[in-house]
């Protein structure tokens, strides 16, 4: 259920990302999503991609230093209030959220993915059930239409 | 085991006998060496004006320069029938530096080699496995006579033909190994090469290292791989060779020969003796010899040196690992900086891993100076406040020991030089 989410340790320096990105594109790895936190000199890429190990240990052999965390994928329908609804739920429950980002899937309806990060992950899982949110399936956000078309 | 009484003496009597040897050795040098007797004379100090052990910082200093151009034997206190072995350290450029010991010098010798192999646990039941160089060059001699001394099966094996050594180490059950630590990394290297598990297949219990610095990851690469305590020995050939110094099992600092080494330590820039357990040069005189009777050599180490009785029972003065040489020294806007220091800090703090990277420049009439650390944590790199938080970390343990504000550049570890030694660690674009 929870999706391997890659963190890259990179220096805010010209080229890094390219370096990075050209580790994976050399391997045939696809980027499902990518975002970048910033600090003063150093930031974290967090990616993830169709293949979370070996992505992980690719770039590891080129000196990267790479965590795989696990994050809650879900899809909140549309309309106003829905965030809203979902935030309230989760604090109730005593339940942290440490960062967020919302991902596309253009193959895949009309809704986006929201990646979250929270303390509890199985809990969140738990309360997103309870008010009606669906949680994406891990696979789900590896693979996409476009990749099994092409095989 | 405790090879000498010696070594647990009270400090009184431990310093008795420094200053009866240091007046006999400043007496010899004074009579016998014009080089030494010209130099006091200029300073107006004769060999009776030495009363007290503090007395020693009245003495000239002694440097490397001084025995090259006194080469080979103008600093030699005894006539050639006297010596029974020459040695000699390798000069890269121009004159090696030649030493020269009488029979009672080679006794001292063997001694002092007897008291560190034994501090590491060396006994007479041991076989024990040599790969340093046998030639001009202290180390395998060194070594070889004072584990004979102990009782201890020497293999002389000498360096070279790793595959050799692998094979006689294991075939003969060596159960020490004597080395530079370096090489001894090249012969695990090489065992697993040739499909063995170097702390099963090999009997090696204890290492005892030297020749060369090593850092305390080497020391636990070197403890694990093999399976053995490693221990590591101070020495130069100006000095005796091997046998100044070496680390007993609790690893707590290097035990001194104190009745044979007379050790300070000084500010490198202003000759100063320092407190101790303050950082700086180490000074050495040695006040046993008779062949070669250096006053306060420089040995451009940067050491301390800690008084404390050791846990091993010996009282004898200990001296932290080389952390560098007065060489690399930097002076940042009249601080001096030891890229040991930064070394030290680093390494005291977690998620940071061993290489790192000093830069000076100059900015209008400022020096700075930025240091690369990597991260190496993988747990925190989720997180940016825990990153931010390392950052300022070492920032303020810098100040605390530099008194200094570095920049700290945090960097991914693959941006580093890997392992190329010190000399590279350091770029001083002033
Ligand atoms: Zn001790």
């Amino acid at each position: 259920m929870l999706i391997k989410q890659l963190s890259v340790f990179i220096q805010n320096q010209r080229g890094h990302l390219a370096d990075v990105t050209e580790v994976l594109a050399r391997n045939g790895i696809n980027i499902r999503s990518i975002t970048v936190t910033e600090g003063h000199e150093f930031g974290i890429l967090r990616i993830i991609t169709d293949d979370p190990y070996r992505a992980a240990h690719l770039l590891e052999e080129e000196g990267y230093l790479v965590k795989i965390s696990n994050v809650l994928a879900i899809e909140p329908a549309d309309k106003p209030g829905t965030m809203a609804g979902i935030f309230r739920a989760l604090s109730e429950a005593g339940i942290d959220v440490r960062y967020i980002y919302s991902i596309i899937r253009p193959t895949h309806g009309k809704v986006p993915t929201i990646i979250l990060k929270t303390s509890d992950h199985e809990k969140a899982a738990q309360v997103m059930k309870e008010i009606g949110v669906p949680v994406v399936e891990e696979e789900e956000i590896y693979t996409c239409e476009n990749d099994q078309e092409d095989r | 085991m405790i090879w000498s009484l010696t070594e647990t003496l009270p400090r009184e009597e431990i310093e008795r006998i420094q200053l009866k040897n240091l007046k006999k050795t400043v007496k010899r040098a004074y009579k016998n060496v014009p080089h030494y007797r010209q130099k006091m004379k200029q300073m107006g100090l004769k060999p009776e004006d030495i009363n007290e052990l503090s007395d020693v910082r009245l003495l000239p200093f002694t440097t490397k320069d001084d025995l090259r151009s006194n080469y080979p034997f103008g600093m030699f206190a005894v006539p050639p029938e006297k010596i029974v072995r020459y040695h000699a350290s390798s000069g890269t450029t121009g004159n090696p530096t030649v030493v020269g010991y009488t029979k009672k010098d080679m006794e001292n010798w063997k001694e002092c080699i007897a008291r560190l192999v034994t501090m590491a646990g060396v006994t007479k039941r041991d076989t024990a496995h040599i790969s340093f160089g046998y030639g001009l060059f202290t180390g395998a001699f060194g070594l070889h006579q004072g584990l004979e001394r102990v009782g201890a099966g020497v293999v002389p094996m000498s360096s070279g033909n790793t595959r050799k050594q692998i094979k006689i180490m294991k075939d003969f059950g060596a159960t020490v190994l004597i080395g530079t630590p370096s090489y001894a990394l090249h012969l695990a290297e090489t065992a697993e090469e040739m499909g063995l598990d170097p702390a099963v297949d090999l009997k090696l219990r204890v290492g005892c290292f030297g020749g060369e610095g090593s850092t305390e990851a080497m020391r636990e690469k070197l403890a694990e791989t093999f399976g053995i305590f490693a221990s590591e020995n101070y020495g130069m050939s100006e000095l005796m060779g091997p046998g100044v110094a070496g680390e007993c099992t609790q690893l707590s600092g290097m035990h001194i020969s104190e009745d044979h080494f007379l050790a300070e330590i000084i500010d490198p820039v202003t000759g100063e003796v320092l407190p101790a357990g303050e950082t700086g040069e180490l000074v050495i005189t040695p006040i046993t010899k008779h062949a070669l009777p250096l006053l306060r050599y420089r040995t451009k180490d940067i050491t301390s040196l800690h008084y404390e009785p050791c846990a091993c029972g010996r009282t004898t003065a200990r001296m932290a690992k080389i952390g560098g040489r007065t060489d690399d020294m930097l002076i940042i806007s009249g601080v001096n900086v030891f890229p040991s220091q930064i070394e030290e800090v680093l390494y005291g703090i977690e998620g940071i891993g061993s290489n790192y990277q000093i830069t000076v420049t100059k900015q209008g009439f400022l020096d700075k100076i930025s240091i690369d650390a990597e991260v190496v944590d993988h747990e925190i790199i989720d997180s940016l406040s825990a990153l931010e938080d390392l950052h300022r970390q070492i920032g303020e343990s810098m100040h605390t020991v530099l008194g200094i504000h570095p920049k700290i550049n945090l960097v991914e570890a693959k941006t580093l030089k890997r392992s190329e030694g010190k000399a590279q660690r350091v770029i001083d674009l002033r």
